[in-house]
């Protein structure tokens, strides 16, 4: 039983195990000579199925295989550049809005209470539309707009800690304050609540980068993307998803970058659910 | 006569409010040069009295970049032109007048958006009681497992397997409005915010106290949980506004987030600033309407830690 238990695991971590070899294989660059030589463009159509020279068939001019493999780098990249001004900003913010009332806690109350209230997408889009930045600048505000969500949570922890005796022990023993919240606190208390929350930033930044290069925005010539290769699906008419996986019309270069995105964000959701769960049991909830 | 005076003032208010709201984000965008460059060819098309005559004789076919003082004066007079004439400019791009927005796109973007908060909460509440009656049952869960998966698929997906997949060229509303409430995290989101609440409810004095008593359950809990659910959706109206552009735009609708996106393509700044001052009107309602129903449901004063 308990074995059963562990292979529900099995799929997370089989595709995860996937992914990062993905990522490896994209940084890597190293693919056979066939695979980058593409018969020049036809009128007649805008993807080739799936050949000996090419196993998942040519797409746009570029193999479908590279350009899966090497849009997992940009995910991957995607994410970590997101993480660091969440993590600063929503910690900041958290433990800012949970001080004694004053100036400063009114501030980042008020900052969550702006940065809360706008519609995340609509502010890049406006964001690019004026400032016409790269997708990364567009991430690391991503990353900053969604850091209240971070600091709601640190919020509530440090509050619900504030009137614990082991607080006022530290207190008494004559710890600096900076000491008492990011070690006693955030630290000894709180990093699941982090954990579970950079898994989640995690999966958002990939579904934000693959939206943005969807809508075109902020990318440059030479970029590999899911999102990017799904915007190009749109404009191969005879595809279908109602065929078998084997026959020349199934739409291939839609169900692939469909595919990599769903189970990547359904893994990373699992494992920040995961991980909240076990916060409840410690808290004795479930 | 104090009640006319009260709704007078509010009204006053919520006029400065949304006058000090709109005049940041014209500050944001006078900011970017790209949109000082825009809107200094839209000032000195539609409005070249408002430049001075000094600066007009440079030539302006490069840089249309113009002192600071004049999109001031372009932004009162443009307030003012709303105010009066329910005029919104025109379109840098096409031409046509930005009052139209306030029609079809507005009223198409403002249903989809309520319709799917509005189903989103509906699909919870049904989950929530599947989950809470039979929860230990196996196909319950596996129906709830299900409804998870297809929940954390991202609106684009969602969108454009329905769109392309099902080759719906002209869909009904009915299904962008099931792709706004369900996908994307939102149906699970606000399944586990109202299974917390419940759980937070139910494990109150107050709830106790009701059950010694004998009282009526229901009475008692529609105010605690209206309350809760109302928290809710204005939390999660945000997120759905920003689906419902994205999915606009995926599936063809011609509404807000089509809009958006083009003008963002084609550099319509003053059309950005329109949907910028729309979105910001949205928010605010949406906040007003929470803080209305939270005073009405409950009165006590609230202190904040």
């Amino acid at each position: 039983m308990r074995k059963l238990r562990r292979l529900k695991y099995l799929p997370i971590g089989a595709f995860l195990t996937v992914y990062f070899l993905l990522i490896l294989w994209g940084w890597l660059d190293i693919f056979p000579r066939q695979w980058r030589e593409v018969p020049p463009r036809t009128i007649v159509s805008q993807y080739y199925p799936p050949s000996v020279a090419h196993p998942l068939g040519i797409f746009f001019q570029k193999d479908l295989l590279i350009s899966f493999v090497k849009s997992a780098p940009s995910s991957f990249v995607a994410g970590t550049i997101t993480l660091l001004p969440f993590l600063v900003f929503g910690i900041l913010l958290g433990v800012g809005s949970s001080m004694k009332q004053g100036s400063l806690q009114q501030l980042c109350h008020r900052l969550i209470e702006i940065m809360n209230a706008f519609p995340k997408l609509v502010v890049l889009l406006i964001y690019a539309a004026l400032f016409g930045v790269n997708i990364y600048s567009l991430l690391i505000l991503f990353g900053i707009i969604s850091a209240p969500k971070l600091a709601e949570l640190i919020r509530g922890k440090i509050l619900e800690l504030k009137r614990e005796d082991f607080i006022d022990a530290t207190i008494a023993l004559g710890l600096p304050i900076r000491t008492i919240v990011f070690k006693h606190i955030l630290w000894y208390h709180g990093r699941n609540i982090v954990a579970s929350q950079i898994f989640y930033i995690f999966a958002m930044a990939v579904l934000m980068e693959a939206s943005l290069s969807y809508l075109n925005l902020g990318i440059r010539y030479g970029y590999y993307s899911w999102g990017l290769m799904l915007h190009y699906a749109t404009s191969v008419g005879h595809l279908s998803f109602f065929r078998w996986p084997w026959h020349p019309d199934f739409n291939l270069p839609a169900v692939l970058p469909s595919v990599g995105l769903i189970g990547l964000t359904y893994c990373l959701m699992y494992i920040s659910r995961l991980i909240q769960e076990r916060e409840m049991q410690m808290k004795g909830i479930l | 006569m104090r009640s006319l005076l009260k709704i007078a003032v509010f009204g006053i208010q919520v006029m400065a409010l949304l006058l000090v709201i709109t005049a940041i984000e014209f500050t944001v965008f006078v900011s970017s040069p790209a949109a000082r460059q825009e809107m200094g060819k839209y000032i000195l098309k539609y409005y070249p009295e408002l430049v001075d005559g000094d600066v007009v004789m440079a030539s302006q076919e490069v840089d249309t970049r113009l002192p600071l003082m004049a999109y001031w004066r372009f932004y009162f007079l443009w307030m003012t032109n709303i105010l009066k004439d329910w005029n919104w400019g025109y379109s840098q791009f096409s031409g046509e007048p930005l009052s139209h927005l306030w029609g079809y796109p507005l009223r198409t973007t403002l249903l989809l958006a309520v319709m799917g908060l509005l189903f989103s909460t509906g699909i919870a509440l049904f989950l929530v009681f599947l989950q809470r009656n039979w929860g230990e049952s196996r196909p319950v869960r596996w129906f709830l497992q299900g409804t998870r998966f297809v929940s954390s698929i991202h609106y684009i997906i969602l969108a454009y397997f329905v769109y392309y997949g099902l080759n719906l060229k002209n869909p009904p509303l009915i299904i962008p409005v099931l792709i706004i409430a369900v996908g994307n995290g939102v149906l699970t989101d606000t399944l586990d915010l109202i299974s917390e609440d419940l759980k937070n409810i139910f494990s109150s004095r107050y709830y106790q106290g009701i059950r010694a008593r004998g009282s009526n359950v229901y009475r008692h809990l529609a105010k605690p949980f209206t309350i809760s659910l109302v928290r809710i959706m204005n939390a999660k109206f945000p997120m759905l506004l920003g689906g419902t552009f994205i999915v606009e735009y995926i599936m063809n609708i011609r509404a807000m987030g089509l809009e958006t996106i083009q003008a963002v393509l084609q550099d319509d700044h003053l059309k950005l600033l329109v949907i910028t001052f729309l979105v910001t009107i949205f928010i605010l309602s949406s906040n007003f309407f929470n803080r209305l129903v939270q005073q009405k449901l409950d009165p006590r004063p609230v202190i904040e830690i």
